[in-house]
């Protein structure tokens, strides 16, 4: 298989964004990565969207959006992975370049969440477990990472300060990315006495839906030199599944899915956890991203929360993790949210983060989770 | 049957559903088994997922477990505000499989912690005519 590289990135403001349709935030994005790659957007082959699609009144968004980017009549696709779309669609755009199947293609994550009335969203969001077994009973996604809080909290010892760090650190990070939808720090007292939503989780320990959009140019090796001098490769890539339903998971310290799509993506890039110097993790809650730079191996097992809390992840720490603000203060526009963590880790490997780049950053890492974990993508970028 | 299922319904029909109503109807808790290869599952499913057999039989479990995890609910989606703040507790079951359940009116949630022992209860009720079967979690007295 050939290698592939980004060559061009978009990323768009993130929150509410009641001045665009969804079309006009791809073409935000679409305009900002045909500009930085420097190419004629004609030698674009094919076109992979992630976005879910419950949250948009317009249906089949992806060939709508092909069209507006004046892109017909090369093919479209969506991708559906619920809160990793926008990995799905990175994930199946490389096995197209790899393959050789094509030689350049484009990667759009893009979601409107604040289309749908407050009704309509709040019956999307009672229906985010499994509908037969759990949602039946009032289950939300906040009530099953609260499932997952306290059951590490019993078993390692993780502590409401620990779940407070995370919220802190990210806001403050969140607070020097132009692109975030809340650029404010925050301190201790705010977090805990916010309004709890699921015990222990607060309103800070939540990330907030948004709308928003991001883009990637991806091109073969031999292309991808011939157009950048700066080309990131993408040269690991892992991605697995795991049950749905809490009722089927053995362990809820921990995302299987995540651990194993590490191990393939480590596996692939010949890496050790300890190599990567900058990562962006799905930290849709606090309690998440302690599991996430455990199941990466950033940290032993039920470190998670002293880990973070003692600043391992801030920048100048053992590895910086969401230092863009992260889902917690960046927002998360589910369906681009893959691909603006692929975008931020573009931009630490090119070294134009500025305030907030971390130095010397070669090798970055994406973990980007579906749901509660039934799907997760991690992939290792890297430059030469 | 299935839709009487639960507090709010979103499946109405399943292979399942009929017998794991009536059993609830009845008082009685109900874990699909494998005819095949005697793989046992809480809830029920009607496709072994070992073997791929879709012969099953019926086995009524005890419903008493271990807290697995539990959490208060106090932002509800659609159709649940009025029950908020609502505890829901996972509980392991003794006889394998695993269940999530609204807690019941005897169980303190203030006192809870994981691994202690509790016991899935069925119930029933008549809401404007409408039945609703469902479970909660008890004290294992």
């Amino acid at each position: 298989m050939r290698r592939v590289g980004v060559i061009g990135v978009g990323h768009g403001r993130f929150g509410l964004r009641d001045d665009a349709s969804l079309q006009e935030l791809a073409f935000e994005v679409y305009r900002e990565a045909v500009a930085d790659a420097a190419i004629d957007p004609q030698e674009i082959g094919a076109t992979w969207i992630g976005s879910v699609p419950e949250y948009h009144k317009q249906r089949s968004v992806a060939g709508v959006i092909q069209e507006y980017l004046g892109l017909d009549p090369r093919p479209t696709w969506l991708t559906e992975a619920a809160c990793a779309s926008g990995s799905a669609a990175l994930h199946t755009a490389w096995t197209a370049v790899a393959s050789g199947m094509q030689d350049v293609v484009l990667v759009m994550g893009c979601q409107k969440m604040t289309e749908l009335e407050t009704a309509a969203i709040l019956g999307l969001m009672g229906r985010v477990g499994d509908v037969q077994w759990e949602s039946v009973f009032g289950s939300t996604f906040p009530g099953y990472y609260a499932l997952f809080a306290r059951q590490h909290m019993d078993r390692h010892g993780t502590t409401r300060d620990h779940l407070s760090a995370v919220a802190m650190k990210n806001h403050d990070y969140g607070a020097l990315n132009p692109k975030a939808m809340f650029r404010k720090t925050i301190d201790r007292q705010k977090v805990e006495n916010s309004k709890l939503v699921a015990d222990p989780l607060r309103v800070f320990d939540c990330c907030a839906n948004a709308d928003g959009a991001a883009c990637l140019i991806l091109a073969a090796e031999g292309r991808a030199r011939e157009i950048s001098d700066r080309v990131v490769w993408l040269d690991g890539l892992g991605v697995a599944t795991a049950p749905m339903s809490v009722l089927r998971r053995e362990d809820l310290c921990t995302l299987p899915s995540a651990v194993e799509a590490a191990r393939q993506a480590y596996a692939m890039a010949g890496i050790e956890p300890s190599q990567v110097r900058v990562a962006d993790v799905h930290d849709c809650f606090t309690i998440a991203e302690i599991l996430a730079v455990e199941d990466l191996g950033f940290c032993d097992r039920g470190q998670g929360g002293p880990f973070i809390a003692a600043g391992e992840t801030r920048i100048g720490g053992r590895i910086a993790v969401n230092v863009d603000g992260g889902l917690k203060a960046k927002g998360h526009p589910i369906g681009a949210t893959g691909v603006s963590m692929a975008v931020e880790i573009v931009r630490q490997l090119r070294g134009e983060c500025e305030d907030r780049q971390v130095s010397g950053a070669d090798v970055g890492l994406t973990h980007n989770v579906g749901g509660i974990g039934q799907y997760c993508f991690v992939n290792v970028f890297r430059r030469e | 049957m299935f839709e009487s299922f639960g507090l709010v319904s979103f499946t109405s029909h399943t292979k399942v559903g009929d017998v794991f109503v009536a059993g609830l109807v009845e008082g009685r808790l109900l874990a699909s088994r494998c005819a095949s290869c005697g793989e046992q599952s809480f809830p029920p499913r009607a496709d072994c997922v070992v073997c791929r057999s879709g012969d099953l039989e019926w086995v009524e479990i005890s419903g008493r477990g271990r807290v697995s995890s539990f959490t208060t609910i106090r932002a509800a989606p659609v159709g649940l505000e009025e029950w908020v703040p609502y505890s829901l507790v996972l509980v392991d079951l003794e006889e394998g499989g695993r269940a999530l359940a609204l807690a019941g009116a005897g169980l303190d949630v203030g006192e809870l912690s994981l691994g202690t022992s509790v016991r899935l209860n069925p119930c029933r009720s008549e809401v404007n005519d409408e039945l609703r079967v469902y479970y909660e979690v008890e004290a294992d007295s």
